[in-house]
């Protein structure tokens, strides 16, 4: 066909025209440096603004567990239950910051105040280079999941720090529908996703916020967490690993049924690092509480541990990112007081 | 043949006649009518044979027990197992005799265990298809097991793939449960990640 062709076919057939510009109109947006970071404050916000009812499904590493979803927001709190659908009955409610974990079988619980994180830099509106994803955000096909519309969205690592993502974002609301990490091959090697979802439900908050307190005849821990950073605990990350930040450092009893920290005792450190899409901790602890303990890697699903000893003590680092990554992170930690 | 006389025997005088008779249990004046019966009519011949040839079968434990269904099933089963298609038909089982009663049962013993060595091979033959790195050469290799135990052997293989070691550290559950706390460290929001994770844990725990 001559170019006169071409022009005068899409002339006279806007269908085929339109068809055409659709996803060259939805492509561009990808090449804006800005875009996952829109698209990430997209599925954070539509968080705050739905109430929802669903089933969960996530599978890693040959196993697959289910779970029956609650979610409440009136645009400010969000109270959510998660109710275990395969293995032990198990329930877990979140308001806010708050974590209460029911077993209901063995009548006992876990109370958690969880640490309030500070929102991921780069979506704090900073800008500059120390704000940008180590992802870059490429639109993909509209695909159906729970029979709801869904963009999809290729999060791609730009770097072999991390694993990519492709992401479901629910077309209107911009809920996170489906979430799959592939690996360096492009294989998924953990998959979550919604199996059934009914959006926009009206929830009672009051009986959500009964059910999560009801403990009455539960045996109840709380488990001891205090804020911290690693300096003060005399260690320093001599080198940070590209695109990671320094979220937040706490300690715990190395006992994890004491009450409270002591001074003697000794403590699991734990420091979190995010790139945005995935997190790394890093344990730190004596090396005398660990005997029979063994250096090295296991991995399972998209998440890795690993265990290594440096000096007396035990360095440990957890994540869903590649091995070399996590070695990054153990070999840059460093004691800095004796 | 009274336990196991059915509806068809009770609405036919004839036939119930000859059942008693053939079951020493017909008092002089029926077991008279059930000889003239037989003496003039061929049907009547027919069925009473037939009777004697049940009698026979449940009395013998030859017949029963059926030394060549035995050979003829492990042969079968090895067929099943050398069957590429994961899907195989379920077996026909074999019909009731008339009279499915006492000494009849220890013959459906085996076409049972067929069915659930047929349902063993094909749970087994998922695990391996699924197991990480199995693929079709390891069916191919499988060799036919001429039991009707289920093929251990085919369990081992999908063990022995090339999966990766899991160095099981007892305290790495704390880690993980720890890490996972921290979900919401990621740019979605503390809602995205405490779905996931909490989903999750219910299989790690």
């Amino acid at each position: 066909m001559t170019m006169a062709g071409v022009i005068a076919g899409a002339l006279l057939s806007p269908v085929a025209w339109a068809d055409e510009a659709v996803p060259r109109r939805a492509a561009e947006p990808a090449s804006a440096p800005q875009d996952a970071r829109m698209w990430l404050k997209r599925i954070q916000d539509s968080t705050y603004r739905r109430s929802f009812t669903g089933t969960f499904v996530v599978s890693s590493g040959g196993a697959m567990s289910s779970a029956r979803i609650t979610h409440y927001c009136d645009g400010h709190s969000q109270i959510e239950r998660v109710d275990a659908l395969d293995g032990q009955l198990r329930s877990v409610f979140r308001h806010d910051d708050v974590v209460h974990t029911l077993w209901p079988a063995s009548r006992q619980a876990v109370v958690e105040q969880r640490e309030p994180l500070r929102g991921f830099p780069a979506l704090a509106g900073g800008g500059g280079r120390s704000g940008a994803l180590a992802y870059e955000a490429v639109p993909e096909r509209v695909d159906r999941i729970a029979g709801y519309e869904a963009q999809v969205l290729l999060l791609k690592s730009r770097d072999d720090l991390r694993f990519s993502q492709r992401l479901w974002s629910e077309k209107h609301t911009g809920l996170l529908l489906r979430a799959d990490m592939l690996s360096a091959q492009g294989e998924v090697i953990e998959s979550s996703a919604f199996s059934e979802l009914v959006l926009g439900v009206r929830l009672q908050p009051a009986v959500l916020m009964q059910e999560m307190n009801r403990l009455q005849g539960y045996r109840v821990t709380r488990p001891v967490a205090v804020r911290t950073d690693l300096a003060r605990e005399g260690w320093v990350l001599r080198e940070g690993v590209p695109g990671f930040v320094s979220m937040s450092c706490i300690k715990r009893p190395l006992e994890p049924s004491a009450a409270q920290l002591s001074e003697q005792g000794g403590a699991l450190l734990q420091a979190i690092y995010s790139d945005g899409l995935t997190h790394v901790s890093v344990f730190i602890e004596p090396g005398d509480v660990n005997a029979g303990r063994v250096e090295g890697l296991s991995t399972l699903g998209a998440t890795s541990s690993l265990a290594a000893r440096q000096g007396g003590w035990w360095i440990t680092v957890v994540g869903d990112v590649p091995a070399a990554t996590l070695r990054r992170f153990a070999a840059s930690i460093e004691r800095r007081k004796p | 043949m009274v336990q196991g006389r059915d509806e068809r025997v009770a609405a036919d005088p004839l036939r119930e006649a000859l059942s008693a008779l053939v079951d020493g249990e017909a008092d002089a004046a029926a077991a008279g009518d059930g000889v003239s019966q037989w003496r003039d009519d061929e049907d009547a011949k027919a069925t009473w044979h037939a009777y004697q040839l049940i009698g026979d079968v449940l009395r013998s434990e030859d017949l029963a027990g059926g030394h060549r269904d035995r050979v003829f099933l492990q042969r079968m089963h090895a067929r099943l197992i050398k069957e590429p298609a994961l899907l195989a038909p379920a077996p026909d089982l074999p019909q009731a005799a008339p009279a499915a009663h006492g000494g009849v049962l220890h013959r459906w013993a085996v076409p049972v265990g067929l069915a659930a060595g047929v349902a063993l091979v094909l749970g087994t033959l998922l695990v391996v298809r699924q197991g990480p790195g199995a693929d079709g050469a390891v069916l191919a290799d499988a060799k036919p097991v001429l039991s009707l135990q289920p093929p251990v052997e085919l369990v081992a293989v999908a063990g022995s793939s090339s999966s990766p070691v899991l160095l099981r550290d007892p305290r790495l559950d704390r880690y993980l449960a720890a890490h996972k706390q921290f979900q919401s460290a990621n740019a979605m929001g503390p809602s995205t990640g405490f779905i996931r994770s909490a989903t999750y844990d219910a299989a790690t725990r």
